[in-house]
């Protein structure tokens, strides 16, 4: 049987599945199954350490023990005693624990929690002095692998153009690109290839900016 | 203490969104947390317009609002193991700074597919939105002739500052998807 698009009846319910496609749904929709590797591994840093900060500035243990669950899911590449590193926010969670000894064990336990995150091979923060361009890291490959290259400027506030990044490996350049605060390439890499990021500063004062080295995820 | 109400709103739905996707109670109990220092009121309504086509944000289409309600539920429902925790950081959630929430205008509506809302946020304002993750929802400013995005923005969250000289923010919170998205708003001028 042939749909006849003048039977009312017909049209009633074409229009019943259209209004119903563009309604709100009622709180029974069940979201989709998220997609753990689509999420990007940067803002799981960023968010680890806004935590961090915020837990920092409200002296907060909760928001510091969620700052060190979130990195752990990124398997956030910190240096375990840097002002975002594991160590840090874990002495600033016991800090300000107070006699809570459920938190206090969660936040001992941190180290324990397992990660299904790809393993991170270098980040670090640096200072690039107003309309400067400088290498801030060079690192060997251990593997074949789609590696993924970041720098971030940490201050939220600026929107202006303040990056411009360039992937060099094995002496062969990459394609540049400009962010106003972040700055991302993909690069095909080989064992052994010498992999630098190098990064210029738009602005004319100095910029911090966050720089992390990832294999991408799949 | 530096951030704004809105940075925390912010802060609170990438929060969210963080926790869902990777099913972690202690980040949902979080971004409750965060959220119960704020306070949304009803601002002013949007205009609806027609959405511009805009590049997607990264990241999965996941629930982002930080309703304290449902966020206590889905922590409470993914806590497995750490069940005894998670209850005693629930209960804990009312502790959070401030003791008293901070008022934040605030806009809860549905945008249509191919449409968009627009708001209209002054020199020095700032503005967070959380969608529902039926669609991917993207915030697009006009300041001075010249379109900003924010580059941390997720598939359903997103945070922008008025920090260009005197002129008023044009912001769009368009509805790229296929699907009617519940949105919410909070901002300040």
């Amino acid at each position: 049987m042939v749909a006849d698009s003048t039977d009312p009846d017909r049209r009633r319910l074409m229009a019943a599945t259209l209004l119903l496609s563009i309604m709100p749904k009622s709180s029974a929709y069940a979201a989709p199954t998220p997609d753990i590797a689509s999420f990007p591994d940067i803002e799981g840093y960023a968010i680890s350490d806004d935590l961090a900060d915020m837990g920092r500035s409200l002296a907060d243990p909760v928001l510091l023990l969620a700052a060190l669950r979130a990195g752990r899911w990124v398997a956030k590449p910190e240096t375990e005693n840097g002002p975002y590193g594991t160590a840090t926010i874990q002495h600033r969670a016991r800090s300000h624990v107070g006699d809570d000894e459920p938190l206090r064990t969660a936040i001992d336990a941190m180290t324990l929690v397992a990660t299904k995150a790809p393993p991170a091979y270098d980040s670090g923060t640096v200072a690039i002095p107003g309309k400067k361009r400088q290498d801030v890291t060079t690192f060997t490959v251990p593997e074949a692998a789609i590696m993924r290259v970041t720098a971030v400027v940490r201050s939220p506030t600026t929107r202006r153009p303040a990056l411009r990044s360039v992937v060099v490996i094995s002496n062969s350049p990459d394609v540049a690109k400009s962010s106003p605060l972040r700055t991302t390439h993909e690069v095909r890499v080989r064992p052994r290839d010498r992999l630098t990021l190098r990064l210029e500063n738009l602005l004319p004062e100095p910029l911090t900016c966050r720089f992390f080295v990832t294999k991408r995820k799949r | 203490m530096t951030a704004t109400p809105v940075q925390r709103f912010a802060l609170a739905a990438r929060t969210a969104t963080f926790g869902r996707t990777f099913g972690d109670p202690v980040l949902l109990v979080a971004a409750a947390r965060l959220r119960r220092t704020m306070r949304l009121e009803a601002g002013a309504s949007p205009k609806i317009v027609d959405a511009m086509d805009a590049p997607l944000p990264d990241g999965p289409l996941v629930d982002a609002r930080p309703d304290v309600d449902r966020l206590v539920a889905d922590a409470r429902r993914v806590a497995d193991a750490e069940k005894q925790l998670i209850d005693d950081l629930i209960r804990e959630i009312d502790s959070a700074w401030p003791k008293k929430p901070q008022p934040i205008a605030s806009w809860s509506g549905t945008i249509a597919p191919g449409q968009a809302a627009r708001f209209r946020i002054a020199a020095g304002g700032e503005i967070a939105i959380a969608g529902d993750g039926r669609a991917p929802v993207v915030l697009s400013a006009m300041i001075g002739g010249q379109m900003m995005r924010d580059e941390r923005a997720l598939r359903s969250c997103a945070y922008m500052i008025q920090d260009w000289g005197t002129d008023d923010a044009i912001v769009d919170i368009g509805n790229l998807g296929r699907s009617a998205s519940a949105i919410v708003v909070a901002w300040h001028d």
